[in-house]
């Protein structure tokens, strides 16, 4: 698969949401854009684990709710905003998934005869598709240190911040 | 003209054939009832034309070994029928309205009865049937279009079905109340109902919602379009 460079206003409007999200009290457990070769788009990826807690109606309607209010850049629709179940990913078997949002992954080559002082190489890109949706590394955001660990801690914590998201957007909309 | 039904011919209507409500699919077959039967109504015009002289096939949740699928509906009021065996084309808005009922009729029954998958399936084709119908009436289409003419209708995309209605969603209002339930039915995909992952009865009770409770798709369709559902 060539890699699909996401363009560079996408790029900075998808930092701007992830800073918003973080704000509101959601941490996604991966932000990326993947292109959606069936409707020739971009779309914004949110992998948390909310949505199981509040369910996909609910968190649309807080993130249309904070989308009027404001909260979130104008250029992000929500209607461009593709959000998947962090147990989703995990049902897949496909733990390299999470290496979407490793900004700082290294590999480190093997020691032989041919390289002596093998150092370890960082990783420049990993590509994947999910639920029909190209992902690369370059176009993902780096995942907030234990997200991943969290959006799959369990029900008590995914509810807990379900409750502090939903707080959050009803104060900013009141 | 009833003709005796080989296992062949089963399997060629039922390669394309859906049926949401059943789990336990078979490779070429569609489960009637949940079960395989041989079969054993007295009046059944298959029996009397010796399909009962065919290849028995096993059920996939039963030891036993059966005749072939008997197409005998024998519950119906209007008494022993086999269901066509061509399918019936649709050709009108009401006839799409009528299939937008049955699936969402069976979109609630199966949530009812914690079957997510099936819910979830049932709940977008009953989206996509509202829409092929105002489709019809928007557009004064007075019999559905050939595949030839149309290929775009013939889709269960339902963002191409939004836009073919003329309504787009990065155009659509924002603050409707309705577009947070368009969002949750835009991400429907025909593919979901080929994954073996397990859906939560959360999501398909919620697509549900979206589809058909109040500020939900269908109403919202049914108002602009004044479709009677």
């Amino acid at each position: 698969m060539d890699s699909r460079p996401v363009p560079p206003k996408y790029l900075t409007g998808g930092q701007e949401y992830l800073d918003a999200l973080v704000s509101l009290g959601l941490i996604p457990a991966f932000l990326g854009w993947g292109w959606d070769p069936s409707v020739s788009q971009w779309m914004l990826v949110l992998a948390t684990s909310i949505v199981d807690a509040g369910g996909p109606l609910a968190l649309n309607r807080l993130l249309f709710r904070a989308y009027n209010a404001k909260a979130t850049p104008k250029e992000i629709s929500p209607f461009i905003v593709r959000i998947f179940s962090p147990e989703l990913i995990q049902m897949s078997g496909d733990r390299q998934f999470w290496l979407l949002g490793e900004k700082n992954a290294t590999v480190n080559p093997v020691p032989g005869k041919s390289n002596p002082e093998a150092r370890p190489t960082k990783i420049t890109n990993v590509q994947k598709t999910f639920m029909g949706l190209e992902l690369e590394m370059i176009n993902s955001y780096q995942t907030l240190p234990g997200a991943v660990d969290k959006a799959l801690a369990g029900y008590h914590a995914r509810h807990h911040d379900w409750q502090r998201f939903r707080r959050n957007v009803e104060r900013l909309a009141a | 003209m009833l003709r005796a039904l080989t296992h062949a011919a089963l399997a060629d209507f039922f390669k394309e054939a859906e049926s949401p409500g059943c789990r336990f699919a078979h490779p070429g077959y569609a489960c009637y009832k949940r079960q395989w039967s041989p079969h054993p109504h007295s009046r059944c015009h298959l029996r009397e034309e010796g399909i009962n002289s065919a290849e028995p096939v096993a059920h996939p949740r039963s030891n036993m070994r059966h005749g072939p699928l008997c197409l005998c509906a024998e519950s119906r009021e209007e008494g022993h029928f086999a269901i066509a065996i061509q399918p019936i084309p649709v050709h009108s808005a009401d006839e799409w309205l009528q299939l937008c009922a049955r699936y969402r009729d069976d979109a609630l029954a199966l949530h009812r009865s914690r079957r997510p998958d099936g819910a979830w399936l049932s709940a977008g084709f009953a989206v996509e049937c509202c829409l092929k119908a105002a489709i019809m009436k928007r557009e004064r289409l007075n019999r559905w279009p050939d595949r030839d003419s149309a290929p775009d209708l013939w889709s269960h995309d339902l963002r191409g079905l939004f836009k073919r209605l003329g309504i787009d969603p990065l155009r659509f209002d924002h603050r409707n109340p309705v577009a947070p339930a368009l969002k949750v039915v835009l991400d429907w995909r025909r593919d979901h109902g080929y994954s073996v992952g397990k859906l939560p009865v959360k999501f398909a009770g919620n697509l549900c919602e979206a589809a058909f409770g109040s500020n939900g798709v269908i109403e919202w369709i049914a108002g602009q379009y004044r479709l009677n559902i």
